[in-house]
């Protein structure tokens, strides 16, 4: 009861209310601007934590996240192009129920299914992040590796299209963060003589980067530049009696959200896809899928908004993010000065309530900030792209540039963006680049740290029960779909 | 370019540059326990980035599928995109934020096509003015170069 308390007067101050409202509002501009994304709206915001106090930080980082993965939704359905990537199953039926004259009821579903989908998703991850905490207070450098190596594979379901070129990518992320001083000896490794390097590579300068700078670049060489029509609309929300339709679709596809965001590595946007293909599978308007059916839209909006719970229970309670969204965050937190994982629970369990209150403020945000800015986006979205771009470059530069007042942290943002847009042009993806680059440091270190306790000895790993179960785990979430496919094969 | 022969390439990049940063990049003389090596993670590392571009050489030469290469590009406009954005972020701190911003919003849009130098105008100096304001007053972080006067003392 004391921390509750404690957790509800650090939301009740200015700072983190005007924060957390501030963070939505501004995640969802960001989030309905095609091909900012999520983690750009998170990367830009990294060094504004750096003067705000560890609550309104966490308060504003939450609100962006929260704000931001419904935000993709408004141009889904207004411009017919997802504004982030966790939204690409939203335009299946959003956008043809603008067409039809029904741009109003669409986003009043996609609001209600994003905050519901949030809210729940929050309540969920209140009753069960506790639990994991207590099985994680049986965790030590060993078990740790092991979380890290499992939390690793989920560079193998990022990397569907091209494993190949995702472990690459993986690994070269799992190398990147290896730059600068050895976590156990002190020894520099790999500056080559850069006495900057010497601190390794920073965090926020190496993604903002990798995704906001590379996107500006990408977007500038892109050939196909055909616009969509854009619908006004005014914001309804849906009745009662519609809700209380299609509330088992919500109620469903919220809980597939939550349940996939706990999952390492599967993220929103496959989230989205797996409640869509739920969705049309038992619904009961099936057949209109496609053509602007509200179950559609609820579908993806809601699972996608309960990701952004679910990916924080890992995130919270293991230390280990859900997606490369968490990952960042992840990083926000312990540049905070907050140590996520087991001990969390105990050492710090204000700060946990603290967290769980701002999700649901930051959903509550997200259907009032929706209502309220959906004619603002009309006017937003036809701003000329050049302009955008031209303004994404200015706050990349001055947000790092804020950070250590450091012209190489720009140095390292341009590099970035450079290796960023040919990884991307080439076909490897990013996304297993920024997960290596984040569980790099836990995972050597830990390795590390077991090998010394174990004397050296690599089976020592395997006479700790919860490190084999993880072990074991990975290796049937790596093998399985082998499995499946050798089996499809001598089949047919 | 057929998608394979690109493919191929990429594998050869990768395990030249795993191995040169392998070779060059420092390693103990003397031999030293695997938790104390501090370059035996980074080595491994390494030696699997190289056996994944073997894979994806061989995977590359395997198959059999004919893919179209890379999507074509505006080249020229990314060219001039990454020199406008490369000058401003490595002039950023000589130059000063307000010129260089200022800068950038005039050019980077004009040589995208955008062709209405009111809006550019009005917009590059609303934009600097409420970033500069935004960063040094309510955040306190003063970006570099020739400063605004703060708020508190217009408005005393």
């Amino acid at each position: 009861m004391d921390a509750l308390l404690s957790a509800l007067s650090m939301l009740a101050t200015p700072d983190a209310l005007l924060a957390v409202v501030a963070g939505t509002l501004v995640g969802i501009i960001i989030g309905a601007l095609p091909g900012l994304g999520s983690l750009l709206a998170i990367t830009m915001a990294l060094p504004l934590t750096f003067v705000l106090g560890q609550g309104a930080s966490v308060a504003l980082l939450l609100g962006i996240y929260c704000g931001s993965v419904y935000g993709g939704s408004l141009s889904a359905i207004l411009i017919n192009t997802p504004g982030t990537p966790q939204s690409a199953a939203t335009v299946l039926d959003g956008y043809p129920m603008a067409r039809r004259g029904e741009a109003g009821l669409a986003l009043g579903w996609a609001t209600t299914a994003s905050a519901f989908g949030g809210i729940l998703a929050t309540v969920i991850l209140a009753v069960a992040s506790p639990l994991l905490a207590r099985i994680g207070l049986r965790f030590g450098p060993v078990e740790y590796f092991a979380l890290g190596l499992f939390a690793l594979t989920c560079i193998v379901t990022v990397s569907r299209d091209n494993l190949a070129k995702g472990l690459i990518a993986g690994l070269l992320g799992l190398f990147v963060a290896v730059v600068g001083q050895d976590p156990v000896t002190g020894y520099l490794r790999y500056d080559f003589g850069v006495f900057d390097l010497s601190a390794g590579i920073g965090l926020v300068p190496f993604l903002v980067g990798l995704f906001a700078l590379s996107e500006v670049f990408w977007r500038a060489a892109e050939r196909d530049k055909e616009g969509a029509a854009i619908i006004r609309s005014a914001f309804r929300c849906p009745s009662l009696g519609e809700l209380r339709r299609r509330f088992s679709m919500l109620l469903k596809s919220s809980l597939i959200g939550t349940w996939v965001g706990t999952l390492p590595g599967v993220g929103a946007s496959s989230a989205s896809m797996i409640s869509y293909a739920e969705a049309k599978r038992s619904s009961r308007h099936r057949d209109k899928f496609g053509t602007g059916e509200p179950d559609g839209l609820i579908a993806s909006e809601a699972a996608n908004n309960a990701v952004t719970s679910g990916a924080m229970v890992p995130t919270l309670s293991l230390g280990v993010p859900g997606d490369p969204i968490t990952a960042v965050m992840l990083g926000a937190l312990v540049l905070q000065g907050v140590t996520p994982g087991p001990r969390l629970f105990l050492d710090n369990q204000e700060l946990v309530l603290f967290i769980f209150l701002l999700l649901f403020v930051a959903n509550l945000c997200v259907f009032f900030g929706g209502w309220l800015m959906s004619p603002l986006f009309s006017r937003i979205l036809r701003l000329p792209e050049s302009l955008l771009m031209a303004a994404v470059v200015a706050l990349v530069a001055t947000g790092t540039y804020s950070i250590n007042a450091n012209p190489f942290d720009l140095l390292v943002v341009l590099l970035a963006g450079i290796g960023g847009f040919l990884l991307r042009y080439n076909g490897f993806p990013l996304a297993p680049l920024v997960i290596g680059f984040v569980l790099s440091p836990m995972i050597e270190q830990s390795l590390r740290q077991g090998l010394i306790m174990n004397h050296g000895n690599f089976i020592g790993f395997f006479s700790s029960p919860i490190a084999s179960a993880l072990f074991v785990i990975t290796a049937l979430f790596l093998l399985w779909p082998l499995v499946g496919r050798l089996r499809r094969r001598s089949s047919s | 370019m057929k998608a394979r022969v690109l493919d191929v390439c990429y594998g050869g990049v990768a395990l030249a540059v795993a191995v040169a940063v392998y070779v060059t990049g420092g390693g103990n003389d003397r031999p030293v326990s695997v938790a104390s090596d501090p370059y035996w993670y980074p080595k491994l590392l390494l030696g699997l980035i190289g056996a994944c571009a073997v894979w994806l050489m061989v995977r590359a030469l395997l198959d059999r599928r004919a893919a179209d290469g890379a999507e074509p590009l505006r080249w020229r406009t990314l060219t001039g995109t990454i020199v406008i954005s490369g000058a401003y972020l490595l002039g950023y701190e000589w130059q000063g934020f307000i010129p260089a911003t200022l800068a950038l919003m005039l050019v980077f849009p004009l040589f995208q096509g955008f062709r209405r130098p009111l809006v550019l105008v009005v917009v590059a100096v609303l934009f600097t003015v409420l970033v500069w304001y935004g960063f040094a007053d309510l955040l306190n972080r003063m970006p570099p170069g020739p400063a605004l006067p703060s708020l508190s003392t217009l408005f005393s």
